[in-house]
């Protein structure tokens, strides 16, 4: 994109961790479609602080100038799960495309008022996890498309970032441990969003929870010698049953029912090996969910291979992707492939795992709105 | 009693020639255990085996074999949906039995045989004795001691594509009496990955942590057709069903029984997370850990199963040459037990447990709701 093409003006809102570890040093991979002209934090002096650090002209307290001042095009949520709802809402009714990390809301019946909004007013909402374009994902996409696997029949994953606060934290982790937070939204979002990406749309879902622990102390960072209560449930146990389609598409379509296993807990350590694993009936696929660095890695006829993944960022998960992928909507006026439906699915299979673990019981999951990514989608919006 | 136990076999199919003849006929096991009877329905593979492996005597049906007197016990090694009937008429004649995994498809009929046994004072061993192997009584231990912390998740299991049709010699290629038929491992009773391979991940599993509480489980039928050398079988059973545990302290567990690819190394093996550590297969945080015997096996890979069973105490001599010799090692415990009383872990308590697993799987997964298991099973002592 040459000098003086439009670039979309973002206002970033919630200066915490994940804004400072995620995507504000990651920006400048972004500059040919998008500024960044304003950050917005619950306290002025971190807003002012981390403005400075990052090279953003304004910075503000709360975040009402982000979606009050003209020359914001777009919002990029980045508050706590508990804010999210007002910050987006208050956005899209003011006229600004929103990218909104997850969760878009705590319950779905508050995802389908923001998408109705968004679609109302004509505005791009985003909504993070973008995983089903982290490289790796688009890789394994065109794995299985290549039908090197064979059909799928089961999966596996599991949703680890690290117990918070993991090293380097720098923020209180107690929203992470409330009722509508949890590991189950927290992380599970990533394996859901995979494999309802990779698979097929969730039709129904079992699972079973448990709480390791009632409470725990934050034993180093800024929140040293905070207690912490654990309310909810830390360890997750999920069984998916994902609807795909094989076939030539040419009326001898069938659909199977592919299993996928997910684990998301904030009780045990890392699991070393790939985050997940498709099982095919010619081969296995196995790759990392949030590690844009890690291989895949292929297996047929008793054979591991490794395939190098080309990534932008040098490890982790690469959330400045889903951003992009905002701003290129906007420019080009395309509708975007991470957008709310896909999100508003995802928490469907969130609840429906919550009431499973409750009342003991498989929960169906109603057809959802076009969640699936079909073959023919586009993986990237634009390829410059 | 003579000092030699009398062994009849029920069923000279893949496992019998492959396994159970090849070591019970050999010149080491003399004055121990002696093949005198072999049973099977096909009359000239009956003969050609009985000549093969010169076994005196022949019959075509159980109750022939049971009631002649030329047994003192026999080992079952008929399609698993026949265990039942073929153990209770063994049981009922005053046979000592060992039944290859599984020992049944209900709890009602391993209760039968539970009680038939007690009141007549005979004893059963039923395979797999997962629990035998030092690498699983480490495990236990490990994790017993803390060695990685608290448990928090624990994921086995199998996925396997077309072994049975397409890959077993003694099937394809018979010495007499036309190729052994696979069919029944997708009929009912007794078909199913579950029954079949997944049996192995829920000894295993129970070993190491012992009896679970609770099952809920997703099943469904990716193949609904099979081929044999030609002919179509129909597939009447699940062949991909998932299942969630709640087992130890508040912990869970996944079990996956997948008709397709082939389970990454490390969880053919189970593994174990904990909030201090995990266990993966036979590494404790990426770093071997040791266990009785293990200079046996290093020098194959972990995943050779043949070679991690050269640890089990009769696996001596020739038998570390000859396939499956777990099972082998399960019908020593069984001669050991008649000859001299010795004890053994390999229970028909946690057999019937395992089936409980099973059988409340397919009722969790057909009606929707999670369900108890009633079974239990005593853990032995640990020692190493």
């Amino acid at each position: 994109m040459t000098a003086g093409s439009p670039r979309v003006r973002l206002a970033v809102v919630g200066v915490g961790d994940v804004a400072q570890r995620d995507y504000l040093p990651e920006a400048h991979r972004i500059a040919d479609v998008a500024e960044i002209v304003m950050v917005c934090g619950r306290r002025e002096d971190r807003a002012r602080e981390v403005a400075g650090r990052f090279g953003v002209a304004r910075w503000a307290a709360g975040y009402h100038r982000a979606v009050e001042t003209d020359d914001v095009d777009a919002v990029v949520n980045l508050t706590p799960p508990g804010a999210h709802v007002e910050v987006t809402m208050t956005a899209l009714r003011a006229g600004k495309h929103v990218y909104t990390e997850k969760p878009l809301a705590p319950s779905v019946a508050e995802a389908i008022t923001l998408r109705d909004e968004a679609a109302r007013r004509g505005l791009t909402l985003v909504c993070a996890p973008s995983v089903m374009i982290f490289p790796q994902l688009v890789a394994a996409r065109e794995v299985v498309a290549s039908g090197r696997l064979g059909p799928i029949y089961a999966a596996r994953a599991v949703a680890f970032g690290g117990v918070p606060p993991w090293a380097g934290y720098i923020s209180d982790p107690s929203p992470y441990f409330r009722p509508s937070t949890g590991p189950l939204v927290d992380v599970g979002v990533y394996p859901v969003h995979a494999l309802a990406g990779l698979l097929g749309p969730v039709r129904r879902v079992t699972a079973m929870s448990s709480r390791t622990r009632h409470s725990f102390a934050v034993t180093g960072g800024p929140a040293r010698g905070t207690v912490v209560p654990v309310e909810v449930d830390d360890n997750w146990q999920l069984i998916l049953e994902c609807e795909t389609r094989t076939g030539s598409g040419r009326g001898t379509d069938r659909r199977t029912r592919v299993l996928a296993s997910i684990q998301a807990n904030f009780c045990a350590v890392a699991a070393a090996g790939p985050e997940c694993e498709l099982f095919g009936e010619h081969g296995t696929l196995a790759f990392d969910l949030l590690d844009v660095a890690a291989p895949l890695k292929l297996s047929a006829e008793d054979e591991w291979t490794e395939q190098a993944v080309v990534h932008e960022r040098a490890g982790g998960p690469d959330h400045i992707l889903g951003v992009r992928h905002l701003a290129e909507c906007v420019l080009s006026g395309r509708q975007p492939l991470l957008g709310p439906d896909r999100a508003i699915h995802v928490l469907e299979v969130l609840e429906a795992a919550r009431v499973s673990a409750r009342e003991g019981r498989a929960i169906e999951v109603r057809a959802a709105g076009g969640p699936v990514m079909r073959r023919n989608d586009p993986v990237k919006e634009t390829s410059q | 009693m003579s000092d030699v136990v009398r062994m009849g076999v029920v069923g000279v199919g893949a496992l019998a020639q492959r396994a159970i003849l090849p070591h019970l006929t050999q010149e080491d096991l003399h004055d121990s255990v002696q093949v005198r009877a072999i049973c099977d329905p096909v009359a000239e593979r009956a003969e050609e085996v009985a000549r093969r492996f010169g076994v005196p005597r022949v019959y075509a049906r159980v109750e022939e074999l049971v009631s002649a007197g030329e047994a003192d016990a026999v080992t079952i090694a008929s399609p698993i949906g026949l265990h039942f009937e073929h153990g209770r008429l063994a049981l009922e004649a005053g046979l000592h039995v060992h039944f290859n995994k599984t020992m049944s498809t209900t709890v009602d009929e391993a209760d039968v045989l539970i009680e038939t046994a007690q009141a007549r004072g005979l004893k059963i061993v039923a395979s797999p004795g997962e629990g035998l192997r030092p690498q699983l009584r480490r495990t236990r231990q490990l994790i017993e001691q803390g060695a990685i912390g608290k448990l928090s998740w624990a994921i086995c299991g199998v996925a396997f594509g077309r072994y049975h049709e397409s890959e077993e010699p003694e099937r394809l290629e018979p010495h007499a009496g036309g190729p052994i038929d696979p069919s029944w491992y997708f009929r009912k009773p007794g078909g199913g990955p579950l029954y079949d391979m997944a049996a192995y991940a829920l000894h295993g599993l129970t070993s190491v942590l012992g009896p679970a509480r609770r099952v809920t489980a997703l099943s469904g039928k990716v193949l609904p057709l099979r081929e044999f050398m030609g002919t179509a079988v129909d597939a009447e059973v699940d062949d991909n069903t998932v299942l969630l545990l709640d087992i130890a302290d508040n912990a869970l567990a996944v079990v996956h029984g997948t008709a397709a690819g082939t389970i990454l190394d490390d969880f053919g093996a189970a593994c174990y997370f904990g909030t201090e550590g995990e266990i993966r297969g036979l590494l404790l945080n990426g770093e071997p850990f040791d266990f009785p015997g293990r200079d046996l096996t290093v020098d194959a890979p972990t995943w050779d199963w043949e070679a991690q069973m050269r640890v089990l105490p009769h696996v001596v001599g020739p038998h570390r040459r000859i396939p499956e010799s777990h099972v082998f090692e399960d019908i020593m415990q069984l001669v050991d037990a008649i000859r001299d009383g010795t004890p053994t872990p390999v229970t028909a308590e946690q057999a019937r447990h395992v089936v409980d697993i099973i059988e409340s799987a397919y009722r969790a997964a057909g009606t929707g709701f999670r369900q108890d298991i009633r079974t239990v099973f005593q853990l032995p002592a640990v020692g190493l």
